[in-house]
C-alpha cells in the first residue's frame, strides 16, 4: 500500500479505527497481544498482497536474527562471534542473492573475459523483494545490538516479528533501531490526540512533498535525463537540480508519510531528514539526509572499524569504508559504488581541512551551502544515471555549451514546478531559521496553521500527480 | 473540524469558479474541448490523436464532399476520449460522418487509461461522462467528489486559455499543420515488441461502432502511415473488429506513397503539411469511393 494511492486514502483510515478499537483498554485487558497481532496482521497482508513468496523471504529473515538473538544470550562468551557473525551472514543471504548476485556474476564475467576465459555466468534477473535492504538492516542491526550487548535479546516471537515487519517503515525505512523500537512495542499505545495531529501534519508535508513536488519534477526530469544528448546544457543543468529537489521530496515526503502514519499510531519513528540542502558541508548533509542509514552505519561499521578514535589515516579508511559500504547499500551497480566513494572522499577532505563540523555565518555560510548543494547535485548525477559512462556523458554534456533541445517545457509546468519548489524552499527556510512556533505547521497562531493545513490541501488536489507511482528508495 | 469544513466550502468555491472559467474559455485546447462539450454540430468529425489534429484539413474535406466538418482530434488522447467526445455532441447534434484515425499505443495498447480522463472531468456532472470515468476506473467516483480534483494539473493552462489575447490559440482551429521535413532515411522495423492489447479500449472501439450503426453515423477508421514503416500487424484487432462490423478500414500505415518519402513527414509519426494535405485528398477519394 503505497502511502501515495487512493487505496491508502480510504484503507488507512479503516485500518486506524480497527487498531484503536482493539487498543482500548478493555480490550487489552482480554488480549494485550491483540494490537500487535493486528499490526502484524496487517503488515502482512500488505506485503501479500504485493508478493506472497516474498514474504516468506521477510518471515525466515525475521526467524533466523530471532533464533540468533536468543542463542547469542545462551552460548558462552568464546563462541557468541561466530554465533552473530553466522547469523548476521544468514540474514544478509537474501539480501547478497537478490540484490547483489546478478552484479558479482557480471563482474566475474568481465574479469574472466580480461584473462581469456568464458565464464558465460548466466544472471539470475530475480525482482527485488520490497524493502528488503531496510528490514534486513534493521534486523542485523538487531543481532549485532545483542551481540555487543546493547540489549537484552527479544524473547516474545510476535513483538520481534511486529519490529521487522511494521508496515509504515517496511518499503523505505526509516530503519528502526531495537533499543527505540521494541520498547514502544512492548508497551501498550495510548490514544494521544496532539500526536495524532503531528501525525497528521507530517502526512501532509509528506505528501505534498511526493506529490506536488517529487513527481511533477519527475514529469519533466525523467524524459532530459534519458535524451541528455539532444538537449541543451543549460536544460541538462536544470535537470540536475530538478533531480536533487525530486529525490529530496521522494525520499522526505516518504520518510515523513511513514513517520505519520506511525504517530497515528502511537509510534514515535526516526526522523530521517533534517533539511538537508541546508547542510554547509558534506559531513552535515549526512547528518541531516537519511538520518536512520547514516546513524546505522556510524554505529555498526564506522565505529566498530575504530571510528575517529584511531590515527588520522585509519581515520580516514574507515569513513571511505563507511560510505562504500553506504554505496553497495544503495545498489548493485558501479554507479553507487562511485558515489558512496565519492561522498566519503568529500568528507575526509573536509575532515583533513577542518571543515566538517565547523559551522560558519553570514556570507560563507551562503557560499558553503550554495557549494555543498552543488557537489551533491554533481554526485546525485552519478547516482541516478543509469551507467558510470551515461554519468560521465551528462556530466561533460553539462559543460559542453550545447545548445539546442528537443524537449520544451510548457508554461503551464513551468508555474506549476515553480510554485511548489517556492514552498518548499519557504518552508524549509522557515523551519530551519525560526523557533518552531513561527513555522508554518506549528505557528501559535491558528489562522496561520489552519491555514496552511488548507492550502497545502488545495494544492495537492489542484497540483498534485495521482498516479500512485513507486518512491524512488523502495527500489533499494 | 473547522479546517474540514473551510476546505470542503474552498473546494466548491474554487471549482465551481474553474467550471465557470472553463466553460468560457475561447483559445487553446480547452476553448476546443468546451466548444466539441458543448456546441459542436458540424456533419463530418475527425477523430484521433494528434496524427487527427495535424494530418486532416477539415476545411478541405468539408469542401470537397459538400459538409460542415471539424476536427476532434487531441494530442496523445484517443478512443476513451473521443468515444466520450461523441456522446456529449450525440446530446444535442447527430453527425452524418466520423473518420477516426486510429494510432495503436492510444486506441489498441495497453497503458494507464485514466490519462485520458482529464479532458472529461470538468464534464464530470454530466451522467455519461460519470459514467465513462468510472467504467475506466471506479476510484473515480469518489475522487471527483473533490470539485479541484476534476482540475488537477490543468486549471494552468485553463485560466491561461481564458485570458490569452493570442490569436493564433482560437478554439475554431481545427488543423494544425506541422511544417518541418524529416532528415532520415527509412530504416529496417526494428525486432517487433510484445503487443499487449486493452480490452478497455476495444471495448470503447466496439460501442463506438455500434453507436455509430444505431445512430447512422457513416464510420471511417483510418491508419496514418509511418515513416519507414513495413508492418501493420498492430493493427489486426482493428482490421478484425471492422471486418466483424462492415467498417471500412482506409489503411496507410504501410503506404508505400508516404513511407518512403521523407520529405512529406515532419517526424517519424507525423506527416508535414504536405504529407497531410495528400493523406486527406486520398481519404476523401477513398470515401467517396466507399459511397
Amino acid at each position: 500500500m503505497l502511502f501515495n494511492s487512493f487505496e491508502f486514502l480510504w484503507l488507512f483510515p479503516l485500518l486506524l479505527a480497527t487498531y484503536w478499537l482493539v487498543n482500548r483498554p478493555v480490550v487489552r485487558a482480554k488480549v494485550p497481544q491483540l494490537p500487535n497481532l493486528l499490526l502484524i496482521g496487517i503488515s502482512y497482508g500488505l506485503y501479500i498482497k504485493w508478493n506472497p513468496a516474498f514474504s516468506l523471504l521477510l518471515l525466515g529473515v525475521t526467524a533466523v536474527t530471532y533464533c540468533t538473538g536468543l542463542a547469542l544470550e545462551r552460548v558462552s562468551q568464546s563462541k557468541k562471534s561466530v554465533l552473530a557473525a553466522c547469523g548476521i551472514v544468514l540474514a544478509l543471504l537474501p539480501l547478497t542473492v537478490f540484490k547483489y548476485a546478478d552484479f558479482i556474476l557480471a563482474q566475474a564475467n568481465e574479469l574472466g573475459a580480461l584473462f581469456g576465459m568464458e565464464f558465460g555466468l548466466p544472471g539470475l534477473n530475480w525482482a527485488l523483494p520490497l524493502g528488503i535492504s531496510f528490514f534486513t538492516f534493521q534486523a542485523v542491526g538487531y543481532v549485532a545490538d545483542v551481540f555487543l550487548g546493547r540489549i537484552k535479546a527479544e524473547r516474545n516471537w510476535w513483538d520481534y516479528m511486529l519490529f521487522v515487519c511494521f508496515f509504515p517503515q517496511i518499503a523505505a525505512g526509516p530503519i528502526g533501531r531495537a533499543n527505540s523500537l521494541l520498547p514502544q512495542i512492548k508497551s501498550p499505545r495510548l490514544f494521544n490526540p496532539s500526536q495524532c495531529s503531528q501525525g497528521m501534519r507530517w502526512l501532509l508535508w509528506g505528501m505534498f512533498l511526493k506529490v506536488v513536488m517529487a513527481d511533477r519534477i519527475g514529469l519533466v526530469v525523467d524524459p532530459i535525463l534519458a535524451q541528455y544528448q539532444s538537449q541543451s546544457s543549460a536544460l541538462c543543468a536544470m535537470a540536475a537540480v530538478l533531480y536533487s529537489l525530486q529525490i529530496y521530496g521522494d525520499f522526505a515526503g516518504y520518510s515523513f508519510m511513514a513517520l505519520g502514519v506511525g504517530q497515528l499510531m502511537g509510534f514515535e519513528l526516526t526522523n530521517n531528514f533534517k533539511r538537508p540542502y541546508l547542510s554547509q558541508s558534506i559531513t552535515e548533509f549526512w547528518h541531516r539526509w537519511h538520518i536512520s542509514l547514516s546513524t546505522w552505519l556510524r554505529d555498526y561499521v564506522y565505529i566498530p572499524l575504530g571510528g575517529s578514535r584511531c590515527s588520522k589515516a585509519r581515520s580516514y579508511l574507515n569513513i571511505a569504508v563507511t560510505f562504500l559500504v553506504s554505496g553497495i547499500w544503495h545498489g548493485a551497480n558501479w554507479t553507487f559504488i562511485i558515489w558512496g566513494i565519492l561522498h566519503g572522499l568529500f568528507q575526509i577532505a573536509e575532515k583533513a581541512v577542518g571543515l566538517g563540523k565547523k559551522q560558519s555565518r553570514g556570507i560563507i555560510k551562503v557560499l558553503r551551502v550554495a557549494t555543498t548543494f552543488v557537489i551533491v547535485t554533481l554526485l546525485w548525477v552519478i547516482f541516478r544515471m543509469p551507467t558510470l559512462s551515461d554519468a560521465y556523458g551528462f556530466i561533460g554534456h553539462l559543460f559542453s555549451g550545447f545548445a539546442t533541445s528537443t524537449i520544451t517545457i510548457t508554461p503551464s509546468m513551468k508555474i506549476l514546478l515553480l510554485l511548489s519548489i517556492v514552498i518548499v524552499v519557504f518552508k524549509d527556510l522557515i523551519d530551519e531559521y525560526l523557533s518552531q512556533d513561527k513555522t508554518l505547521l506549528h505557528n501559535r497562531y491558528r489562522l496561520v496553521r489552519f491555514g496552511t493545513y488548507i492550502g497545502l490541501t488545495v494544492l495537492i488536489l489542484l497540483c498534485g500527480v495521482f498516479d500512485a507511482s513507486q518512491f524512488i528508495y523502495a527500489r533499494f | 473540524m473547522l479546517v474540514v469544513i473551510t476546505l470542503l466550502l474552498i473546494d466548491q468555491l474554487v471549482g465551481r469558479t474553474l467550471i465557470w472559467i472553463n466553460e468560457g474559455t475561447m483559445k487553446g485546447d480547452y476553448g476546443r474541448n468546451t466548444y466539441i462539450a458543448t456546441q459542436a454540430c458540424q456533419d463530418i468529425l475527425i477523430f484521433g490523436s494528434s496524427r487527427a489534429i495535424h494530418h486532416y484539413d477539415p476545411t478541405l474535406i468539408g469542401e470537397t464532399l459538400g459538409m460542415t466538418c471539424y476536427n476532434c482530434g487531441e494530442d496523445g488522447m484517443g478512443i476513451i476520449l473521443m468515444y466520450a467526445r461523441l456522446q456529449l455532441i450525440l446530446q444535442r447534434h447527430t453527425p452524418k460522418v466520423i473518420i477516426y484515425d486510429i494510432e495503436p499505443s492510444y486506441d489498441l495498447l495497453e497503458d494507464d487509461n485514466t490519462r485520458y480522463l482529464g479532458f472529461l472531468r470538468p464534464f464530470y456532472d454530466n451522467d455519461t461522462i460519470k459514467r465513462i470515468c468510472v467504467d475506466v476506473s471506479p476510484s473515480e467516483r469518489f475522487k471527483n467528489l473533490s470539485m479541484l480534483y476534476r482540475f488537477n494539473s490543468r486549471w494552468v493552462d485553463i485560466i491561461a486559455q481564458r485570458i490569452s489575447r493570442d490569436p493564433s490559440q482560437a478554439r475554431d482551429y481545427t488543423w494544425a499543420p506541422l511544417h518541418g521535413r524529416l532528415n532520415a532515411e527509412p530504416s529496417l522495423n526494428a525486432e517487433s515488441p510484445i503487443l499487449n492489447y486493452d480490452p478497455l479500449k476495444l471495448k470503447y472501439l466496439q460501442r463506438l461502432i455500434e453507436c455509430c450503426a444505431n445512430n447512422d453515423i457513416a464510420l471511417y477508421f483510418v491508419t496514418s502511415p509511418n515513416f519507414g514503416n513495413t508492418d501493420d500487424k498492430v493493427y489486426s484487432p482493428l482490421k478484425e473488429l471492422a471486418a466483424a462490423n462492415n467498417i471500412p478500414v482506409l489503411n496507410h500505415s504501410i503506404d508505400t506513397t508516404f513511407t518512403r518519402h521523407p520529405e512529406l513527414f515532419n517526424d517519424r509519426d507525423h506527416l508535414n503539411q504536405c504529407g497531410a494535405t495528400l493523406l486527406t485528398k486520398m481519404v476523401i477519394q477513398e470515401i467517396n469511393n466507399q459511397d
